[in-house]
């Protein structure tokens, strides 16, 4: 491309129309709900007459546009009130999320920000109705954990662990007239490596992307599906696979939470609370490790969805307390009531076709 | 224990082998258009007559009249694919030219080392094609692709490489062009586009002012470039009179273009399903809700072009942004021209930006995420592809093939029939049929096609043109679109016409005069059993399909006044759609309350489903409940401002207070 003529106000320009021809949808969709209110409001001060309940019979039988049939760009809909399968640490999908396609994929990228490092994490989950009752799916997770001055050596020596965690399997059952209520099996298979090692030496349990075992998942949830908005309550235990051959151990969890989302049109911002409690310290090599038991975690998402595409964005900051276990051989800080390392997330959900 | 991605050992090859696939594999789809089997019907009848058809020979509405027929090289090839591969193969060509044309497209783009703007290309392109794979149907239109990005091969080839004799394809392509379709116009636009742009440059481009970086990257002159393209233009134009149908076949461009005018007058404009205006059709059923972020995605692309833009490619995205906003059908030209123009711009400025974050992790970081993407598309289109019905056979419920089979074996005669399907009536039963109006407008005139939409309208209106015309048959769809079930119940109602076949999704019609004994016992639970058994058997292993048929029974059930038929035969389906269509049923049987149970019970379901709240405010309405009923239709309006029946109900409303 030839640089060397010209200003960038010609591009500038046309980028500002064709940027002003993207938001002409939103402007109309508030225009005419502006108008429709408008007759709504004549039609409420008229005197009131015989009025017309008459129907041109194809405007009235024309009831939805149906899923999942025909030509595939016939297919694409299908609006689930309230989905809520949640991946990343924290944060929970709230919002209508997307249903009623073919199958739904939901990717969920998270951050949490460590005092020496990060955990990148992208859950990649599929699933796909069975009937009206059962739903049934798996996930396959991407973790990237990075520490840096692992050894506090000098100069530093930073040290990486990333790859496939956990691939696991769930089936959901629905509950009552409406669906509203979910149970999750969900069962982790030992895909991740557990025995990652620098330079000989085994990286402390929780460096390492899994445990080595199987692991289980027990959720339920209850959605509220209110006019102004969505309440998600529900609770889980977690099975995170005992003891290991290397002495590692990982304590069984559980929690409980409550979300509550409001509709503004496409978009449902929510808040949650959660609150975890770990029944046992982990132990890395045999060693109990030095841990908060107990967490209350402060969530904030906001969503935005179509009828099959929905984003998600969220933050999470847990508070912990209630501490167990031994600090380490040499730690100077022995662990305190505090908050937590913080989580971030977005994610894309898809239910095409 | 690092995340790597795949290092093809000929990356180049790879890209272009994974564009090939994408690009194709989003056109598998059966045949959802009408106008293949016309198109078909006239290279078969081209070939039987050894001569091109330069009259209409197959409607009644128009059989004599002048037909400057450019489809006609288009014509001659889809039928010889179909007579040898069937519909299969006429998919498959339509990938494979999809495909490549994709490949000539991404070799109009630079090749340079470490340059992003290929692979950025590919999944630009892939995704614009999944999002409009609607349009890539079974038409002249992908003719046009291929030549469209010819064009722009050897127009960016001349930008940058200033090699005059690569110019002497154009005039050559535009010969076949100018008889494949009447889009051929596009191909001088294009080669004005390039031309204008060096003209400007040659008068105002060492001005400080001028916007636009230099269009020759060879180092040759505004002006050499200037007069080749001119003379290339000129050749072009020369070129589209090089058709057997002289002046009509060169003013048909302009002709159609006119028709694409958006205007309240404009009948072509505004009653041809692909003639509306994207944001139109994004706002009453949703489609089209990706152009928003097409445009939204050219912004920043230009944004970030700065002053690298070139003039050219900037009329190029006027042009056919214009024409996209104009009528729904070129969103697919849009994207196929602004794709690698997008990429020209969009990619360098992301290289940079992410280098300049982190040079090793940059890299990788646009690797994943582009290959992320592209595999994500690529699988869904191949989804897509794995859902369809059978590619050797029409879309089921498009075209109407159980009533054409019918009539092969009954006396033959005029058919009033839905303009879409009137191709496929065509291709299957003439000459012995010859329907009414099919979709080649260009035909009639706009008083005839307004005096054919008004009979949908206004079902009263059908004696007239039938004590005109004297139609034998009638052949319509249930659902497909729908537009036309209050004729299918006047016609119903007639003493002069019965009801002689019906599978529940298309209607036949015959002249009572034609003596064809009873009517069908419609509304009886024996035929609707049989109907619905046939079905099953159709559509065997499809259950979605078998499921669509019972709804349209049960909706030609309630449009013919058999409430209790439709409720019966939707009884056992807890389906949302099913439900609903039962409520109406209820409701337009007089059942109010039964009505409300069901509204009440897919609102509980989704407090937003739309639908019912429209069928909450009419049953508000017939108790004379106004306030109950201006509630829902606010409910309504505040989920969709946009909804056609809320819309219709307000205006009654309005109308009648």
């Amino acid at each position: 491309m030839n640089s060397k003529n010209g200003s960038p106000l010609g591009a500038r320009f046309v980028a500002t129309l064709l940027g002003l021809a993207a938001l002409y949808p939103v402007a109309s969709r508030q225009w005419a709900a502006h108008q429709s209110e408008r007759a709504l409001a004549r039609y409420q001060r008229a005197p009131a007459g015989r009025a017309s309940t008459a129907l041109p019979p194809a405007l009235s039988l024309r009831v939805q546009r149906l899923k999942g049939l025909l030509a595939s760009w016939e297919t694409i809909g299908g609006c689930g009130a309230g989905t809520s399968t949640g991946a990343g640490g924290g944060i929970k999908w709230i919002g209508r999320g997307t249903a009623g396609g073919l199958f739904q994929l939901q990717t969920l990228g998270t951050y949490t920000h460590l005092r020496d490092g990060y955990i990148l994490s992208l859950s990649n989950q599929v699933s796909r109705d069975l009937s009206e009752k059962w739903n049934a799916g798996f996930s396959v997770p991407l973790l990237y954990k990075y520490y840096r001055n692992y050894y506090n050596l000098n100069p530093p020596v930073d040290i990486s662990n990333g790859g496939l965690g956990d691939v696991s399997a769930f089936l959901t059952r629905r509950f009552g007239e409406i669906n509203n209520t979910a149970l999750t099996l969900s069962v982790g298979f030992p895909t991740a490596t557990h025995d990652a090692r620098y330079k000989n030496d085994l990286l402390t349990q929780e460096k390492q992307l899994g445990i080595g075992k199987v692991t289980g998942t027990l959720v339920l949830d209850h959605t509220l599906d209110e006019l102004w908005g969505i309440v998600v309550l529900g609770g889980s235990v977690g099975y995170r696979g005992g003891q290991n051959e290397l002495g590692n151990y990982r304590a069984p969890v559980a929690n409980v939470y409550g979300y509550a989302g409001y509709f503004m049109g496409p978009w449902v911002p929510s808040l949650g609370l959660t609150v975890q409690r770990f029944f046992g310290v982990d132990r890395d090599r045999t060693l109990d490790q030095q841990e908060q038991l107990t967490s209350v975690a402060a969530t904030a998402e906001i969503e935005w969805s179509t009828d099959w595409l929905a984003i998600l964005a969220g933050v999470s900051l847990p508070y912990g307390f209630e501490i167990g276990g031994a600090p380490a051989e040499g730690t100077a800080n022995p662990l305190r009531a505090g908050f937590q390392p913080w989580t971030a997330a977005v994610g894309v959900s898809l239910s095409p076709f | 224990m690092r995340i790597t991605g795949p290092t093809p050992r000929h990356p180049a090859l790879f890209l272009c082998g994974l564009l090939f696939v994408a690009a194709a594999a989003m056109g598998i789809a059966p045949a959802a258009d009408g106008d293949i089997w016309w198109h078909l019907a006239a290279g078969r009848e081209m070939v039987a007559r050894r001569a091109l058809l330069f009259s209409d020979p197959f409607s009644v509405g128009a059989g004599g009249r002048a037909w400057a027929d450019v489809h006609w090289l288009f014509q001659l090839g889809v039928y010889a694919v179909y007579r040898y591969f069937g519909l299969l193969g006429l998919v498959w060509a339509k990938c494979s030219i999809v495909g490549g044309s994709a490949l000539v497209l991404l070799a109009a783009l630079p090749r340079k080392p470490r340059s992003w703007v290929a692979p950025v290309f590919v999944t630009l392109l892939v995704a614009g094609l999944f999002a409009a794979r609607g349009l890539l149907l079974l038409r002249p239109v992908i003719v046009t692709l291929f030549f469209i990005a010819l064009y722009f091969l050897v127009l960016e080839r001349f930008r940058r490489f200033g090699r005059a004799r690569e110019l002497w394809l154009l005039p050559l392509a535009q010969v076949a062009w100018a008889n494949f379709q009447g889009l051929s116009a596009i191909g001088p636009a294009l080669v004005a586009a390039y031309a204008l742009a060096a003209g400007l440059e040659l008068w105002a481009g060492s001005s400080r002012w001028f916007p636009f970086a230099h269009a020759s990257l060879s180092g040759s002159s505004p002006r050499r470039q200037f007069r080749l393209q001119a003379l290339a233009l000129i050749g072009c134009a020369f070129a589209s009179c090089l058709t057997p149908f002289g002046a009509a076949g060169l003013t048909l461009p302009a002709k159609l273009l006119g028709r694409l005018l958006p205007s309240a007058v404009n009948v072509y404009a505004h009653a041809i399903a692909e003639n509306v205006p994207p944001f139109s059709l994004e706002q009453t059923s949703g489609e089209f809700w990706h152009l928003k972020w097409g445009f939204a995605l050219l912004a920043l692309a230009l944004w970030c072009g700065g002053r690298r833009l070139q003039l050219a490619h900037l009329f190029l995205l006027s042009g056919f942004s214009a024409l996209a906003l104009m009528s729904n059908r070129n969103v697919l030209l849009l994207y196929w021209v602004a794709t690698p123009i997008a990429a020209l711009y969009l990619a360098p400025s992301v290289r940079v930006w992410l280098l300049r974050w982190n040079r090793q992790r940059g890299q990788q970081l646009a690797f994943a995420l582009n290959a992320g993407a592209l595999f994500t598309l690529l699988g869904l289109g191949v989804t897509a592809a794995a859902h369809e019905p059978s590619l050797a056979r029409p879309t089921p419920f498009r075209m109407p093939e159980a009533s054409a089979d019918f009539l092969t074996h009954v006396p033959g005669g005029s058919i009033f029939s839905a303009d879409h399907q009137v191709g496929y009536l065509i291709w299957r039963l003439y000459p012995r049929f010859k329907p009414y109006i099919d979709t080649r407008l260009v035909l009639r005139s706009a008083e005839e096609f307004e005096e054919y939409l008004s009979i949908a309208e206004d079902p009263q209106r059908f004696a007239q043109l039938q004590a005109r015309e004297h139609f034998a048959y009638v052949v319509l769809p249930v659902a497909y679109p729908d537009r036309y079930l209050g004729l299918i119940a006047a016609l119903n109602a007639s003493p002069e016409w019965q009801l002689v076949f019906s599978d529940g999704s298309e209607v036949l019609f015959a002249r009572r005069d034609l003596s064809f004994g009873e009517s069908i016992a419609w509304g009886d639970p024996q035929v609707s059993e049989r109907l619905l058994a046939q079905a099953e058997r159709q559509f065997r292993g499809a259950p979605e399909l078998a499921t669509a048929a019972r709804l349209h029974l049960a909706t030609l059930d309630v449009a013919l006044g058999e409430f209790d038929e439709a409720d019966r035969i939707l009884s056992h389906s807890s389906q949302a759609e099913a439900v609903a269509l039962r409520a109406r049923a209820r409701f337009g049987a007089g059942n109010v309350a039964g009505a409300e149970t069901l509204a009440q019970e897919l609102l509980r379901r989704d407090p937003r489903d739309v639908p019912s709240l429209n069928l909450m405010a009419l049953i508000a309405l017939r108790r004379v409940d106004r306030d109950s009923a201006v509630g829902y239709l606010r409910r309504a309006v505040g989920v969709d401002p946009f909804d056609l029946e809320t819309g219709q109900i307000l205006a009654n409303l309005e109308a009648n207070p």
